[in-house]
């Protein structure tokens, strides 16, 4: 496919949070109630649309496990997004959200765009963080906040896609040099972003062109 | 200076009256400027001379404070616009001269010396009144003459374009309109490539001169031509409506305009850099008379804006060419903007009128009609051949190894492992620097026998021949077990049993006397290795991470070193055979298609790919070299402390 954009996300915060679910929910729009111990990273993709263009998201969800925290820290450089993941019916994840914090400020790029999620909204009644403190903890700190459920996919959109706009906002400003790849931000192969919707599209251009001749 | 006020004056009172017109009356003058010149050829010395002499002294006398050498010039330069309009003038009506006497006294000159400006050039200085100037003339007119030959084949080109058009012209005046811009151009360029007499830089400031004047007595030219125009419409009785319309289907765009004005400018570069013949006049006055005839013109042709654009390129007259060209941009601007308000006009008018309304009406229905049925099928013609290409492209990508490698995510496998080994080797280096002596020989002597376990034996292939596929999940699961790291090669197996599972069946196709697509085929075996690449990388990866990660690992770098190598091998190995397996596979499809081949190309990518995906599995594994490096000085550091902790 071709992209007008690639922006680098990483996924960070505790183990069990919900970041592999998020990306999953994500890329392949299901959800998986049992999961694998995510090992190191992985990867997801997609394409998203933004001001008319393609813009491809490569996503780097890392593990969550304390063990692994040497080794994801390496992957946080080159990142243009992250999502910091906590769990509202776990307190002890919101709490580690200021060492997650300050670990992505430090081995990533000052720009790089941070959306604050707590997960699981769908567990209303097991609900230990409330939702004033995420905002409260986002502004403190210039985050951006939502509250999403993996499960019922709810905000999971919104949460990739306002991160994404966040940064095209940002390289519109020029505050990201998209010639620099230590950003997250590569430029796609200059192709027309019209594979999407040529059929219709198509048709659709045609008949316009046949009415403004009339 | 005085010949071009009187040539805009004339201008502008023509040019009140038919603004529109005066755009296809330089058309006309040129067109006529084309026939005189054939006619004028026979003619030529005798009257040119004789019709210089008259002008000169005309414009002399209209122009009294005007130095003696620019009249010429412009003469020379007009002559070709102009010359001919005169004798339309005369043969059509002579009212038109009673109008604008000036211009058409100018332009009969100029109609003489259209063809051999050096010719019209030597009388008109003869005759001008300083005789200074009529030796310096003189002087310039023999290197011009020599010049003429050499530029001679040009102006037969000229010519030969010319030709043709007064015969476009005659057909109908939409197209002597669209016609006349490009007309005034090339008359502005030859007007102005007659006079160059020599191509020396010393010529190069009378050239200028001549150019305005050109273009002044250009200016009144198309005055005349307008005044013809109006009088010619309302004699052959057609209505201004008529007139609206043609000049709305009938002028060219901008676009075009500007065309022609880039092939003028190169045009007149050329001849700038002749310069023809020049009297001892100061460029000062050449140019401030440049800039007000330019101004004429821009009212007369705005097709000229652009052409002026490269007389900055000489230098000397630059200040001057900027604001000329300013001049022309803002006039023609404006007359752009009036044209279109007039155009505008003339649709508001027509449409006022109840029977053109109704004609209208009738033919666009008409037009409709024919339309839809035509705009549908080419919307669905166009649909269709995008679907098409879409596909294609589609295809296209499915059978690239770049973009499928992608799309399994070995790129970015491949850039985290990236990652790690750079941080690794990092690592590595800056142990090595701190520590010295003993210290260092004893962890560099380790670091080198790993390094040493990293290399790869080539000789593998002939045995991976005879290995049975199935056997590469059991050996890559044992592999993996040996490093000791947890991790089984689930992803890695499984790729490699759904491409074995594809071939078995194709395979089994294709004994069965089934046809196979071999363009089908190639693609599965690009997919097959591309996936198995990015899955052989990921398991580098995830090793690299686990490897890091076990501080206190019971196998030895050194043995993972070798391991892994082993892993590498097979995976190489594995990839070998499948390619091989797919190729002869796709082998098969292509003799029992048509044209066998055509397909050989694909069996060659394969094969192509195949050894690409080999390189890119054994970069990734040289990337692991860091890693056990570093896994080594975390051991040896562990061993210390665990000793220190003893003692």
């Amino acid at each position: 496919m071709s992209y007008a954009y690639l922006f680098k996300y990483i996924i960070i915060g505790d183990t069990g949070v919900g970041k592999s679910c998020l990306l999953l929910q994500f890329t392949d729009k299901r959800f998986q109630p049992v999961h694998d111990l995510t090992i190191g990273v992985e990867f997801g993709a997609r394409m998203i649309t933004i001001d008319g263009k393609q813009i491809k998201l490569q996503i780097w969800d890392t593990a969550g496990q304390e063990s692994f925290r040497s080794i994801t820290r390496s992957y946080y450089r080159g990142a243009a997004g992250a999502l910091l993941v906590y769990d509202i019916t776990r307190r002890d994840t919101f709490n580690h959200l200021t060492t997650w914090l300050e670990d992505a400020r430090q081995h990533s790029n000052s720009n790089m765009v941070i959306m604050l999620i707590g997960n699981k909204s769908d567990l209303e009644s097991r609900r230990e963080v409330k939702k004033e403190e995420g905002e409260a903890f986002a502004r403190e700190h210039g985050l951006i906040f939502m509250e999403t459920s993996a499960k019922t996919a709810a905000n999971v959109e919104e949460a990739f896609i306002n991160t994404a706009k966040e940064i095209y906002e940002k390289i519109q400003e020029g505050v990201f040099d998209i010639n620099n790849e230590a950003n997250g931000i590569k430029i796609g192969p200059q192709h027309s972003p019209s594979n999407p919707a040529l059929g219709g599209g198509g048709g659709a251009g045609g008949s316009q062109a046949g009415g403004g001749c009339c | 200076m005085s010949s071009s006020e009187a040539e805009e004056e004339g201008f502008e009172s023509a040019g009140e009256d038919v603004e529109e017109k005066t755009k296809h009356s330089p058309k006309k003058n040129k067109q006529t400027a084309e026939k005189e010149k054939d006619e004028a050829a026979s003619n030529e010395s005798t009257e040119k001379s004789q019709t210089a002499e008259e002008v000169k002294t005309e414009k002399e006398e209209s122009q009294k404070d005007t130095e003696e050498v620019e009249p010429k010039k412009e003469e020379s330069q007009n002559n070709t616009d102009k010359a001919e309009p005169k004798k339309e003038e005369d043969a059509v009506t002579k009212e038109e001269e009673e109008d604008a006497v000036q211009s058409t006294e100018a332009t009969p000159t100029e109609g003489a010396n259209v063809k051999d400006d050096e010719v019209a050039e030597p009388k008109a200085s003869a005759k001008s009144t300083d005789e200074d100037s009529k030796e310096e003339v003189k002087e310039e007119k023999e290197p011009g003459k020599e010049e003429d030959k050499v530029e001679e084949p040009p102006k037969d080109g000229e010519d030969m374009e010319r030709k043709p058009i007064p015969l476009r012209k005659r057909p109908g005046k939409e197209e002597e309109e669209k016609e006349e811009k490009i007309h005034s151009a090339l008359d502005k360029l030859a007007g102005e490539e007659k006079p160059s007499g020599g191509w020396g830089w010393g010529g190069w400031g009378s050239s200028f001169g001549s150019s305005l004047m050109s273009t002044a007595s250009a200016v009144g030219q198309s005055f005349v031509s307008v005044v013809e125009d109006v009088e010619s419409s309302i004699g052959s009785g057609l209505t201004t409506v008529v007139h609206g319309v043609e000049s709305s289907l009938g002028i060219p765009p901008p676009e075009e305009m500007s065309k022609d004005e880039a092939e003028t400018a190169k045009e007149d570069k050329s001849k700038e850099e002749k310069g023809p013949e020049e009297k001892g006049e100061s460029d000062e006055t050449k140019e401030t008379k440049e800039e007000k005839e330019e101004g004429a013109e821009g009212e007369a042709s705005p097709q000229q804006t652009s052409g002026g654009g490269l007389w900055g390129a000489l230098g000397v007259s630059m200040v001057a060419n900027v604001v000329q060209n300013t001049t022309k941009k803002v006039v023609s601007g404006t007359l752009d903007s009036l044209e279109y308000v007039g155009k505008k006009t003339m649709d508001v008018l027509a449409e006022g009128d109840p029977g053109y309304k109704k004609t209208k009406h009738i033919i666009e229905v008409a037009g409709q009609k024919s339309h839809l049925s035509q705009v549908l099928r080419e919307a669905k013609e166009e649909a269709e051949q995008r679907a098409k290409e879409a596909e294609e492209e589609e295809a296209h990508r499915k059978a690239n190894f770049g973009i499928m490698f992608d799309e399994f995510q070995g790129l970015a496998h491949l850039e985290a492992l990236e990652m790690l080994s750079n941080q690794s080797e990092g690592k590595v280096q800056a142990v090595l620097s701190a520590l010295s002596g003993e210290e260092q020989e004893e962890l560099k002597a380790e670091l080198i026998q790993v390094k040493e376990a990293f290399k790869l034996e080539d000789v593998v292939e002939e045995e991976a021949e005879a290995q049975e596929v199935q056997e590469f999940a059991k050996t890559v699961t044992e592999l993996l077990f040996e490093l000791h790291i947890g991790m089984t090669p689930d992803k890695l197996n499984k790729a490699q049993t759904d491409a074995l599972e594809y071939l078995t069946q194709s395979e089994k196709d294709l004994e069965e006397g089934e046809t196979k697509d071999p363009q089908d085929l190639h693609t599965a075996a690009i997919q097959m290795l591309a996936e198995l690449t990015a899955k052989s990388i990921h398991q580098f990866l995830k090793a690299a991470e686990l490897i890091l990660m076990q501080k206190d690992p019971e196998k030895t770098p050194l043995e993972r070193a070798q391991t892994l190598t082993k892993l590498t091998s097979a995976l190489c190995e594995e990839v070998s055979v499948l390619s091989n397996k797919y190729c002869v596979c796709l082998n098969t499809a292509a003799s029992k298609a048509e044209k066998p081949d055509d397909f050989s190309h694909l069996i060659t990518n394969v094969y192509l790919e195949a050894s690409n995906s080999a390189s890119y599995i054994q970069d990734a594994f040289q990337l692991l070299l860091p890693i056990i490096q570093e896994s080594c000085i975390q051991t040896k550091n562990l061993a210390l402390s665990a000793f220190q902790k003893h003692l």
